[in-house]
């Protein structure tokens, strides 16, 4: 078990090298770099800048480094918890990133649980009464839920919300607690608002996960080992519980690795619609300003979350199935 | 050897009187057992032998009432007498009733196929053996304990201690199937049911593993019911034999009788087809074609379509009884059969149509 | 390789002319009733590995549908200058987020025509909101017809055409409102279907090519190749797709034209998407390479190559095409995703995300919910393929009940 954790561990590292190089080239492909786009705005806006202040700007970022030097001084910068400097807002990163990453998180975590909490029960019944009307019934909500793009999602609830009940969603938290220091009142007031994106957000993973967990389930109830427990004189259902939904399962903890990327691509089209002060929106904005590096801090900060998602889920399953750890 | 009179008579364990089992399948009706005939007397054994297909293992999964879904005894009776002496009809018992869940592995154990995959991955052997006994046993956990490591110990798993706490991928096939057996002797049953025990082994463990069956069976005093389509492996173990084909008895003698006088020819080519180590060269025999599908019962004796003796249209209009030839030895064949009469054979006749 | 149906194992008359299959039949009957096979008995023997699999898909109902609407959509997509009764970029000032017109067989005076028809609009302007309110006018009937001769155009840019599949002579004919510039929602729809469903399809043949080139690279010679092309899949399914997308499309200069920017953002979708394809492929070379068909063919002197494609690959193309298929809808709702949100496809150009993209924010949305309509055939075709996917996921197992 502790050399399956550490070859895990260590499998990270030249992931995340290889995810950071990646993401370094990309954020170099536009053309020009973030000052040229920035020149361009201020020109725009009329200032006049001059040739000694255009490299004065060049010089503080950087840019006329080679590539190899911006790519480690950009690297090198995460382990000091600096995670660059936003041209555009003039700002550091972690700055703007900071409050936004934390509610992505909550909503992440928001998300999972309410994929398991709906998710086991429908699969759950959908396999043991296979082909019954709620079989059917749910498979239709699942596929529905597959293919309705979340935007579409928040839009509609969006609709619904304001047409039939006169409530406006959008948003985490009102404007009378913008600005406000934690209470118990905001707190009620973002859980009001911050059950919406979860939903949106977890709506296509709980269907998918509902199709998975009724496969696993239906596949898993043939198997021999389910005709010798029920031959041994173990009550139906408590041989369900012990055997089959024990194997079944396993999806369910790999939800924390694989739903951790869907939920950030999630955020970032859910936040846009519902106003959200998520990292989402931020990357959008990012991308539109050409604020390249604000852009590659975010997807790396993302992706590195994911891998550790991912590192976690399969310790978790490593710790629930023996033929993973004994492999 | 059919009982006629509904009581139980005193040396059988179990009496299985014209068992009937229907699957409802999207395909039609499947038919795996059409009259089913068979006794155990206590403490013997007896051996089921026939083609895959022909309904052995339906039989089985009958007795305990674990038939896979859609399955359904429709016609009848199968006399169990339990430990504790009562003798019930498992054909009338609620298949998920509490009385039954005690009689499945409490009163009737059975030994599968495939202890690969007989086993979950997911939970220790020990896991899995002492949950017999938590369900049928009221023994504290350190007892049960030590009853796991004695029954493997029993069935001669060395380092019976530490590979308790083993899981099934970590043991070979042998070995798998040794903890098979502990686990079905564990409630120390009145009957243990092995269905083809050795086939997923090993040739050089096959023999071992029989063996090992034998020696539990005498020492517990269990009866025995081996299902196999290998007639060597019947030959050792067992007392008496029943052929089975479609789902009914063909032919049932003695095992000594069976292989000195075989009268069915479905049970002459059997014997045909397993090889001989002594007498003259001679070319494997093979039975043509293969059991057909239990969804369309062929019209009179159900072997006739492969058979290579028919004596005439009998055989396929008429439908063949069981007869006594000699002692204990019966058999369901035109050939032997003094009357051909065209009488249905069975009262589910409507269901041809379906 | 597909394992004999039992049905179909038996032979069907034995040496002495016996039958031995298919006895429904009642068991009193004569015996030379039974005697006929199943007519197509002999055929599932000798059926290919397609045919069996047409003949399972075939049974799957939902499937079935699902390639019907499929169909449909592609043909109004492949046609869509014909399909649609207006100009898709034919303005109106005067109708202005117009609500659908509703096809009417009754008119005010509760006479019943036997030719349907809409109504034009009557505008007011609400005194309080200023905003406009579109009510339907009896004054104006105009009577729906098939095939009406209107504005002239070309189809497929080169047949000039002047007759459409339906429409009217009278006036505009806007069965799902206008948008916000005046245009019609309905012939929008389908233009973008043109290019929101060839995207995904263009996507995926991309992604199929790379998926099966990489994957069967990796399966195929294992070792260190095997792990530098996993390793890459691992990197590649770290990064969230969506901000991945955004970040690269982002990256596509603003100034390409419609046309470059369509096979840009095409290549995008399946630059990530080829990593579950290659993860199946590798998985079906890997176990195939021990396969008892395969080895009997590489004893027998077949020359790698010969294996790889009379072997291996037919064994299972039908499950990467259900895969493929399964991987469309991913493409349709990344385009879509993107346009939405404005940095994949950009106006004129027509698709069903840059259709959404006025349904971006929550007023538009409360004004006119017509204007969600495009996300319904998202979702109409996302699950069409989806159980299309499934129905051939589930035929392609030869193993299948």
């Amino acid at each position: 078990m502790f050399n399956y954790i550490a070859r895990r561990i260590l499998l990270m590292i030249p992931t995340l090298v290889a995810i950071s190089m990646l993401i370094f080239f990309l954020i170099q492909l536009p053309p020009g770099d973030a000052i040229t786009s920035r020149l361009a705005q201020l020109q725009a806006e009329g200032s006049e800048i001059s040739e000694e202040a255009i490299a004065a700007l060049r010089a503080r970022f950087y840019l006329d480094d080679p590539v190899h030097v911006q790519y480690l001084r950009w690297v090198g910068g995460f382990f000091r918890g600096d995670l660059g400097y936003s041209v555009v807002h003039e700002q550091p990163v972690s700055t703007l990133v900071g409050d936004r990453l934390g509610y992505t998180m909550l909503i992440a975590v928001g998300s999972v649980l309410f994929t398991w909490v709906i998710a086991f029960p429908l699969g759950f019944y959908s396999a043991i009464r296979q082909y019954s009307t709620s079989d059917y019934v749910f498979t239709i909500f699942a596929f529905l839920g597959m293919a309705t793009p979340n935007f579409l999602l928040a839009l509609v609830l969006m609709y619904l919300g304001h047409t039939y009940f006169g409530i406006s969603v959008g948003g985490l938290i009102s404007p009378e607690f913008m600005g406000q220091p934690y209470s118990f009142a905001k707190l009620v007031d973002l859980l009001k608002h911050i059950w919406i994106p979860m939903v949106v957000v977890g709506t296509a993973g709980t269907a998918g996960l509902v199709r998975i967990l009724r496969a696993n389930l239906l596949d898993e109830l043939q198997k021999p080992y389910v005709i010798t427990a029920r031959a041994k004189g173990l009550k139906s259902l408590n041989l369900i519980f012990k055997y089959p939904v024990r194997i079944a399962i396993n999806p369910f903890i790999s939800t924390v690795g694989w739903m951790l990327p869907a939920i950030f691509s999630g955020d970032a089209i859910v936040g846009v619609v519902l106003n959200l002060p998520t990292i989402g929106p931020l990357l959008l904005e990012s991308l539109m300003t050409q604020d390249m590096y604000l852009a590659g801090s975010i997807l790396l900060i993302m992706s590195a979350l994911t891998v550790f998602g991912t590192l976690v889920s399969d310790l978790l399953l490593a710790a629930i199935d023996p033929r993973i750890r004994y492999d | 050897m059919k009982q006629n009179n509904a009581e139980m008579k005193d040396g059988n364990i179990v009496e299985v009187e014209d068992l009937y089992v229907r699957f409802s399948r999207d395909e039609g009706i499947l038919k795996p057992i059409n009259g089913f005939s068979f006794n155990i007397p206590a403490g013997s054994s007896i051996g089921v032998v026939g083609e895959s297909g022909c309904g052995k293992t339906m039989t089985a999964y009958s007795l305990l009432r674990i038939l896979p879904r859609g399955g359904q005894i429709t016609h009848g009776s199968m006399r169990l007498r339990r430990k504790n002496g009562e003798v019930v009809d498992l054909a009338q018992l609620d298949a998920d009733g509490e009385k039954m869940r005690h009689i499945r592995g409490g009163d009737v154990a059975m030994i599968f196929q495939e202890p690969m995959t007989a086993f979950s991955p997911v939970h220790t052997l020990y896991d899995q053996i002492a949950e017999v006994l938590e369900i049928h046993s009221d023994l504290s956990d350190q007892d049960i304990r030590k009853r796991v490591v004695e029954l493997f110990d029993l069935v001669g798993i060395p380092d019976p201690e530490s590979r308790v706490d083993a899981y099934a991928f970590e043991f070979s096939g042998g070995m798998r199937q040794r903890a098979m057996i502990a686990m079905a002797l564990a409630s120390e049953p009145a009957l243990l049911i092995a269905d083809e025990p050795t086939t997923a082994l090993d040739v050089t463990v096959q023999a071992q593993v029989l063996r090992l069956i034998k020696k539990m069976q005498r020492k517990f005093n269990i009866a025995l019911m081996l299902i196999t389509h290998d007639l060597g492996v019947i030959a050792h173990m067992v007392d008496y034999v029943y052929v089975m084909y479609m789902g009914e008895v063909v032919e049932a003698a003695p095992v000594a009788e069976l292989f000195k006088n075989p009268l069915h020819p479905y049970t002459r080519d059997l014997l045909n087809s397993v090889p001989k180590m002594t007498g003259p060269k001679q070319e494997l025999a093979h039975i043509k074609g293969s059991v057909p599908s239990s969804a369309a019962l062929p019209p009179g004796c159900m072997f006739h379509p492969r058979c290579t003796r028919r004596v005439g249209e009998v055989c396929w209009t008429g439908e063949p009884a069981l007869v006594e030839m000699n002692k204990n030895h019966y058999v369901r064949c035109f050939i032997h059969s003094p009357e051909t009469s065209g009488m249905s054979r069975h009262a589910e006749e409507t269901e041809y149509d379906a | 390789m597909t394992e004999p149906d039992p049905q179909t194992d038996v032979p069907t008359v034995d040496e002495s002319g016996f039958p031995v299959a298919e006895m429904t039949t009642s068991p009193g009957g004569p015996v030379s009733d039974a005697s006929a096979p199943p007519p197509d008995a002999a055929d599932l023997v000798y059926a290919s590995q397609w045919k069996l699999m047409g003949r399972r898909f075939c049974k799957h109902k939902l499937a079935l549908v699902g390639t019907g609407i499929l169909l449909v959509f592609y043909v109004v997509a492949a046609f869509c200058e014909f399909f649609a009764p207006n100009d898709p970029t034919e303005r109106d000032a005067t109708l202005i987020l117009a609500p659908p017109q509703s096809i009417r067989f009754v008119d005010e005076e509760g006479k019943f025509h036997f030719r349907p028809f809409v109504y034009g609009y009557r505008m007011e302007v609400n005194p309080e909101t200023w905003q406009r309110v579109y009510t339907p006018d009896p004054e104006k009937r105009y009577d729906l017809v098939f095939f009406p001769k209107g504005e002239p155009y070309r189809l497929w840019n080169l047949i000039p055409m002047q007759r459409r599949l339906f429409g009217s002579t009278e006036g505009r004919v806007l069965l799902l409102g206008t948008d916000t510039l005046g245009r019609d929602v309905l012939s929008r729809i389908m233009f973008g279907a043109r290019i929101s469903l060839t995207i995904g399809l263009i996507g995926v043949v991309l992604t199929f090519c790379i998926g099966i080139t990489l994957g069967g690279i990796a399966g195929y010679f294992g070792g260190f190749t095997d792990h530098a092309i996993q390793r890459l899949i691992e990197v590649l399914i770290c990064i969230p797709q969506l901000p991945l997308w955004m970040v690269l499309s982002a990256a596509l200069p603003g100034h390409w034209s419609a046309l470059r920017m369509y096979f840009g953002i095409t290549l995008i979708l399946s630059f990530l998407g080829w990593t579950g394809l290659a993860r199946v492929v590798r998985g079906k070379f890997l176990s195939l390479r021990n396969e008892d068909f395969v080895v009997a063919a590489r004893l027998s002197g077949t020359g790698e190559v010969q294996i790889i494609f009379r072997h291996m690959v037919p064994s299972f193309m039908s499950h990467i095409i259900a895969s493929a298929t399964l991987a469309v809808p991913g493409m349709i709702l990344g385009e879509t995703a993107l346009s939405f949100l404005g940095i994949g496809l950009r106006p004129p150009v027509i698709s069903w995300g840059v259709l959404l993209q006025q349904a971006q924010n929550f007023q538009s949305v409360a004004m006119a919910p017509w204007l969600l309509y495009p996300g319904l055939f998202v979702i109409i075709v996302v699950l069409a393929f989806n159980v299309v996917g499934d129905g051939l996921r589930d035929a392609a197992d030869p193993y299948a009940e």
